[in-house]
């Protein structure tokens, strides 16, 4: 059986980036292929979301990378690096990509992280929870 | 290798003639089974030259079925891109691509029969 047919630069870039609770996460900014394989194929092995991904898709590979290696060096996750989303943790690619993922694991929250202990907590009051 | 060099590459045929820059890709998802994802996306082939506007527009596709007007525009450009098949790359290198085969092999888009 044919398996679907996808057009990436139509049908992925800059798709909005969804995590298992439904919160918005980022955007694809680029996609990662595997080495080829004994026969030749290359298949889709990441999707790249957060600082650095964006800049380097755009030509400029230096301020990408130093952007990216700056993340996953002040904002650590559980993941080696945040900006990399394997594909065994996307979900669902439609209108947009649903990652089996927290939205804290993926790089796009890491300066709402930053703010977050930075700025936020220093807030009088900020202990408290948003009341609905 | 990203998806982003390629779509910031030329391809030229294995005697240096230029077809273009990768206006997009087509992935099928027959690949290996990846856990949590389902079959693997395999890159297919490179959608190459003309229709650039219409690539990015979403009609670089057959099956634009009207107005009349815009069929007639996006049918004209899409004659002009080619599918060039990954099978048929021999290399890349910068941002060239090199085919193994010459330019009077790769099929136009809309004769390359896909869906």
């Amino acid at each position: 059986m044919a398996g679907r047919v996808l057009h990436p630069a139509l049908a992925l870039l800059d798709r909005q980036l969804v995590d298992r609770e439904g919160r918005l996460c980022g955007k694809v900014d680029d996609v990662e292929l595997t080495e080829p394989d004994a026969a030749g194929q290359r298949y889709v092995a990441a999707i790249l979301s957060g600082p650095g991904a964006l800049a380097t898709r755009l030509g400029h590979p230096k301020l990408g990378g130093w952007l990216r290696r700056q993340v996953a060096f002040d904002f650590p996750t559980d993941r080696d690096d945040p900006v990399r989303i394997p594909i065994a943790h996307v979900a669902d690619i439609g209108n947009h990509v649903t990652l089996s993922l927290d939205a804290s694991e993926v790089a796009t929250a890491a300066g709402e992280r930053w703010v977050r202990d930075h700025i936020i907590s220093h807030i009088p009051g900020s202990a408290h929870d948003a009341a609905g | 290798m990203r998806l982003g060099e390629l779509l910031r590459s030329s391809v030229v045929d294995r005697d240096g003639e230029a077809l273009g820059g990768v206006e997009d890709v087509r992935l099928v998802q027959d690949g290996p089974y990846v856990e949590g994802f389902g079959n693997a996306l395999r890159l297919d082939g490179l959608i190459v030259g003309g229709g650039g506007l219409a690539a990015r527009l979403g009609y670089h596709r057959h099956g634009v079925r009207g107005p009349a007007l815009l069929r007639w525009v996006f049918s004209a450009l899409e004659r002009r891109a080619r599918y060039v098949r990954w099978s048929d790359v021999e290399r890349c290198e910068d941002d060239t691509i090199v085919l193994k085969v010459s330019v009077a092999q790769i099929a136009r888009l809309a004769d390359a029969g896909l869906d």
